[in-house]
């Protein structure tokens, strides 16, 4: 066939009247790239005027910790993000944390539990990278079956009832003093460097952003994908039970309402944070930043003394704005 | 010499060609449906309780409202994405319309401004989730769950207990009888039959199926491929608040947890019954076996005791196998 | 409508282009091209990839615009069309690509957007049926093609024709086809061809690419021969042969852009037996040596691209044996690069860059495993292999964290073959390497690859530019149809002989040249 260069000009110019000027262009992908940290200054801004109690130390060791819980859970969505893949089944793992390591303690040395929590998330993970990888189902859908199942596997589990309390040692992870900050957060701060350097210093951070970037010319240059995508869902999955024990501890006893609102919230983050949903492309220091945002708002909520309902529209509203503002600035871009 | 369409078939078909044809083009729908006969068939020998006339009406009620849902949700997967907002959309329209009869002391007058403003609620609802899906290129999936969260907050600012103060003449609309047809199932049969011609015999209805299948094409015809996707959203809440009156209706009060969970049943009635999740392929009809289907399983199990968490697992199972199995079409 | 097979030279002429320049950026597509078209005719146009024929029926089409030129459409003069217009015209194109729905009916199909509506506003099926048959008959394919057949179940041969229905719908006059065999399964060439005769016979004007040269010879009244976005001439296909407009479309001074072959083959690298493809390759034999360059000759459709691919694990083989140094090639492209065969493929952008990410990253890609460092990347051992990889291709600008989508074509590409040069490979397999690149780029790559030999690398080389591969190669495989034609030896290399064995000439009337 023919090889002259230049492609036609994109089909949109024919189809839609809509020419966005270079400057607009320019702008919203600005605002793309700062939205997090800039609402985030507008965050404190508008606590310290309105609502002192904001900074009390008290409602700081809330902050820091949930801000690490969702923390851990957006780092491992990130990841999938990365994949050019999602998960939406974080929220039923972190649930099942606790419940695990509750239910069989009994008996068992304690790190033995651990790790049959760890490794029931492994599998969990490895069941949606497969799915997604091997089979071609849409990762929200795979991921969304997941959440449905493993919530019923759950719910059948415990048999709508949990009970016991959560082991000291989560306890002492969560929610015990490290110094001045809370373990939570530190451990937050031990994945987020685990991680980081993972993606910017080993091989396999680069195969990461390769599949994303283009799984067919990561396969040409020699990239498994599918393990890949695989190996990442696990990951994901075993990082949302870090966060449901760690959460469980700052809760200190097993609460079956957990974690609803983590998907949500984690993939929210990653994207304010600038990751995209077509992949390959994201960093953990704007999905940090994206925690940090969302947290800051919902806790406003609470702090001003509004309705707990007004959470929900909250996070309902900054998932929407945080996707239209991403999906047209990747749709200007690419055009 | 005009040759007729029904002579030329003929020369081309014999019959026997024709009824496998027929199978062919209709696997899924067929499969659903047999599906149904051997479950019912099965639970109805094996359980006294199951095979009584009361219990098969009772099957039909309880897919009435989720029906509605699965009506709408089925419109927008054949366009190639999900609608997780009709859940929140049938709560939200129910609440609203009790909070006004409410502060209005029940009066009765209220009630046909009510049902048009309850609708008209879920078409603006539609259109801002259309308008935001299709101007801003976002994933959808993502920009209806968003939605849904939002309206679950506004949901539960409206009240968190149920409103009481419905007038009598509403209540009734739901249970009153037309000879002894019960009103609600003419209207379903109403809603199906519609939801059947819109989707087979009408040029929007069909160009459902082109803006499914390939973006490419449906923009090469003469489709109005932005104007299609904004009506399969307006379209699908409309159905969720034609449900969320209905639900309104059955209660009796305004319910703040009102049609939990359909959203996801809803989903999943439409992928049972064939329709892709891809988009572009499937048909109402399959719809129907996956809500029947649905709601036979759900007596039944209700019949045995069968724990409700179990439900809740089989049914997640369900959707993973079904997701398995159907491999998409663009697979390579 | 009479026949107007007898009288093609007084059938009026419904289109024609004047003078039709296009360039993009600095490379001139189409230069002063002329072409004409007659109702009740079938024109064929012929040409090399990369002679213009895309390009000039894309402006017949509108979806691109003439720099310069007019196209007069029954008698009236514009300057320039847009697509909605040239549809409204009635100038149609059925593309290797169909547009077609496959999960609607082939009614629903054709009448796609504007079906018909009967009582109460509902989509009257039975005339929607009625019309698909119609224009059906009209092209003599009623009786296999039920017009309520579901498109997914029809053969590609019929899916074709339903296309063709398509143009009939919206009222075409000119019809363009675009290398419409190449889809096809032999047994539903016949049918292909009664159909344009008989649209031809009533009257239509059809334009037919291909580079099948039986097929023209078998179905068209007039030819015309493009190269290098010129119009080389317009013969009337009863006064002209297979040679004569093969030497048309080829033949050139053969410049010194190529470096001296002052490479000696050594041992057998690759030794390919009887290999089958994918059911579109068949029976491939060949051997490459270390130090030698083998060049794949073929025009489209011809399997050079699958046959690559397969090799490097990128593809099924159904039967056959592929050795590397003696033992079985590996069938994981993983597997491939590290044992050191490896692809640089046709398309760079969807297959050979990421392209959001840099060129430091891109180039490493494949050699992460050599920067490593007590288990970690060494961003030092990094830097140093780039800038020295950069330095040997000449990549400019000479900047590693550039974003590789801001380069030029010429400079993605070197990146492209510069991440497997640092791979240290044995064997490289090029796909097109000079596709869309200038020519300073393209002699660097040239340089590039005769480094590559003195080294001992073994090279295979497909291309579509007959000029590189008789630069570059010691011997030239020529493919045609998924079967190897014959092979070349350099004392015998010229244009004109590999294009006659790339059209399926007979190598009789070969040697009788």
């Amino acid at each position: 066939m023919s090889a002259t260069s230049a492609p036609p000009k994109s089909s949109v110019g024919r189809f839609s009247s809509f020419r966005p000027s270079p400057a607009f262009v320019r702008w919203v992908d600005l605002a793309g790239q700062w939205a997090a940290p800039i609402m985030i200054v507008v965050v404190l801004i508008i606590a310290a005027v309105l609502a002192p109690a904001f900074f009390l130390p008290t409602n700081l060791k809330t902050l820091a910790i949930q801000i690490a819980v969702l923390g851990i859970v957006s780092i491992g969505q990130t990841l999938v993000l990365l994949v050019r893949s999602i998960d939406l089944s974080v929220s039923a793992v972190l649930a099942l944390g606790a419940v695990i390591v509750v239910q069989t303690a009994a008996g068992n040395p304690l790190w033995i539990s651990f790790i049959q929590a760890f490794a029931v998330a492994a599998v969990f993970g490895l069941a949606n990278g497969f799915l997604v990888a091997k089979r071609q189902v849409p990762p929200f859908v795979a991921t969304f079956g997941m959440l449905v199942f493993i919530q019923g596997a759950r719910l059948a589990y415990t048999k709508g009832q949990a009970s016991g309390t959560v082991p000291e040692i989560l306890r002492a992870i969560s929610f015990n003093q490290v110094g001045p900050i809370p373990a939570a957060l530190l451990v937050w701060l031990i994945v987020n460097i685990i991680v980081i350097f993972f993606l910017n210093s080993t091989r396999y951070g680069r195969w990461i952003y390769a599949v994303g970037g283009n799984p067919s010319a990561a396969r040409y240059a020699g990239i498994r994908v599918d393990a890949v995508i695989m190996a990442v869902h696990m990951i994901c999955s075993m990082l949302a039970m870090l966060g449901g024990l760690v959460l469980s501890g700052y809760i200190g006893y097993v609460d079956l309402r957990l974690g609803a609102d983590y998907n949500t919230n984690s993939i929210a983050a990653a994207i304010i944070g600038g990751t995209t949903f077509t992949g390959g492309r994201g960093n953990l220091f704007g999905t940090a930043a994206g925690v940090a945002l969302l947290i800051l708002l919902l806790n406003l909520v609470v702090v001003l003394g509004l309705p707990i309902h007004w959470q929900y529209v909250m996070q309902g509203s900054v998932l929407v704005a945080a996707v239209a503002l991403q999906g047209f600035r990747q749709f200007l871009l690419s055009h | 010499m005009a040759v007729t369409v029904e002579n030329t078939r003929e020369r081309y078909q014999p019959s026997l060609r024709q009824w496998s044809k027929f199978f062919r083009n209709n696997t899924s729908i067929i499969l659903i449906y047999v599906i149904i006969l051997v479950v019912i068939g099965a639970a109805a020998i094996l359980n006294e309780n199951f095979r009584t006339p009361s219990n098969m009406l009772n099957i039909l009620r309880q897919s009435i409202i989720i029906g509605l849902i699965a009506i709408g949700q089925s419109v927008v997967v054949l366009t190639g994405g999900i609608d997780f907002s009709v859940a929140q959309v049938a709560r939200i329209v129910g609440l609203t319309v009790a909070t006004i009869f409410a502060a209005q002391g029940s009066n009765p007058a209220l009630i046909l401004p009510l049902i048009l403003l309850g609708l008209f609620i879920g078409a603006l609802l539609g259109g801002f989730n259309g308008l935001i899906i299709t101007r801003t290129h976002a994933n959808p999936f993502i920009i209806t769950f968003g939605i849904a969260s939002i309206l679950r907050g506004v949901n539960l600012a409206i009240s968190t207990t149920p409103i009481r103060g419905i007038p009598d003449p509403y209540l009734r609309i739901y249970d009153f009888k037309i000879g002894i047809v019960p009103a609600n199932v003419l209207v379903m049969i109403i809603m199906w039959v519609a939801a059947y011609v819109f989707t087979t015999r009408t040029r929007t209805g069909r160009a459902l199926y082109a803006v499914g299948g390939s973006e490419r094409v449906a923009r090469l015809s003469a489709i109005r491929y932005n104007r299609t996707l904004v009506t399969a959203y307006i379209f699908s809440s409309f159905c969720a608040a034609i449900a969320g009156l209905f639900l309104l209706a059955r209660t009796g009060v305004g319910d703040p947890s009102a049609a939990e969970g359909m959203d996801f049943q809803s989903v999943v009635a439409v992928a049972l019954g064939g329709i892709s999740l891809y988009g572009g392929r499937g048909s109402i009809l399959g719809t129907l076996g996956g809500v029947l289907l649905l709601a036979a399983l759900s007596n039944v199990f209700n019949l045995l005791q069968v724990n409700i968490y179990y439900q809740q697992l089989f049914l997640g199972l369900i959707v993973l196998i079904t997701v398995a199995v159907y491999k998409s079409p663009r697979s390579a | 409508m009479a026949a107007l097979k007898e009288s093609n030279n007084s059938g009026k002429i419904i289109l024609s282009l004047k003078n039709i320049n296009k360039s993009f950026g600095g490379i001139r597509a189409l230069s002063e091209v002329s072409f004409d078209l007659r109702q009740g005719e079938i024109h064929a146009l012929v040409g090399e990839n990369g002679a213009g024929k895309s390009t000039l029926i894309k402006i017949v089409t509108g979806a691109y615009t003439a720099d310069t030129g007019t196209i007069v459409f029954n008698g009236t003069i514009y300057d320039s069309l847009h697509p909605g217009q040239a549809r409204d015209l009635g100038i149609a194109a059925v593309y290797q690509e169909f547009n077609l729905l496959p999960e609607l009916s082939v009614a629903e199909n054709i009448s796609l957007g504007e079906q018909p509506l009967g009582r109460g506003g509902l989509l009257d099926l039975k005339a929607r049926s009625a019309r698909a048959y119609e224009l059906l008959e009209q092209l003599g394919a009623q009786a296999h093609i039920d017009p309520n057949e579901l498109v997914k179940y029809l053969t590609v041969g019929e899916q074709q024709i339903v296309e063709i229905a398509k143009a009939l719908a919206i009222n075409a006059r000119v019809l363009i086809m675009d290398e419409p065999s190449a889809v096809l399964p032999s047994r539903d060439l016949d049918r292909l061809f009664a159909v344009i005769r008989t649209l031809r016979d009533k009257g239509h004007g059809i334009i037919y690419i291909s580079h099948r040269l039986n097929e023209i010879f078998e179905l068209a009244e007039r030819v015309t021969v493009l190269k290098d976005g010129q119009t080389m001439a317009t013969k009337v296909v009863s006064n002209t042969n297979n040679a004569e407009l093969v030497s048309l479309m080829v033949g050139r001074p053969l410049t010194d852009m190529y470096p001296p072959k002052d490479n000696t083959p050594g041992k057998v690298l690759l030794a390919v037996q009887d290999l089958c493809v994918e059911g579109t390759v068949f029976n491939i034999s060949f051997e490459v040596k270390t130090g030698e360059v083998v060049g794949m000759a073929g025009l489209g459709g011809s399997g050079r691209t699958t046959l690559c691919r397969a090799l490097v694990g990128l593809g099924s083989i159904r039967s056959g044996k592929v050795l590397f140094l003696g033992k079985p090639a590996p069938k994981l492209p993983s597997k491939a690069a590290y044992a050191g065969m490896v692809l640089v493929p046709e398309d760079r952008k969807a297959y050979g860059l990421i392209l959001n990410q840099s060129m430091r990253f891109n180039l490493a890609l494949p050699n992460l495993s050599k920067f490593i460092h007590m288990g970690v990347l060494s961003s030092s051992a990094e830097k140093e292999a780039i800038q020295k990889t950069i330095a040997d291709t000449q990549i400019k600008p000479p900047t590693p964290e550039i974003s590789t989508e801001n380069l030029s074509g010429g400079n993605q590409q070197k990146v492209v073959v510069g991440k497997w040069l640092l791979a240290n490979p044995k064997l490289v397999i090029f796909d097109e390497p000079t596709r869309g690149i200038d020519v300073g780029a393209k002699a660097e790559i040239y340089l590039r690859i005769r480094e590559l030999t003195r080294q001992g690398v073994g090279i295979i080389m497909a291309s579509s530019e007959l000029p590189e591969l008789i630069g570059m190669s010691d011997r030239i495989l020529v493919f045609h149809e998924g079967r190897l034609a014959g092979e070349v030896e350099r004392r015998d290399f010229s244009e004109e002989t590999i294009m006659l064995l790339a059209t399926g000439t007979a190598v009789e009337e070969i040697q009788s040249q």
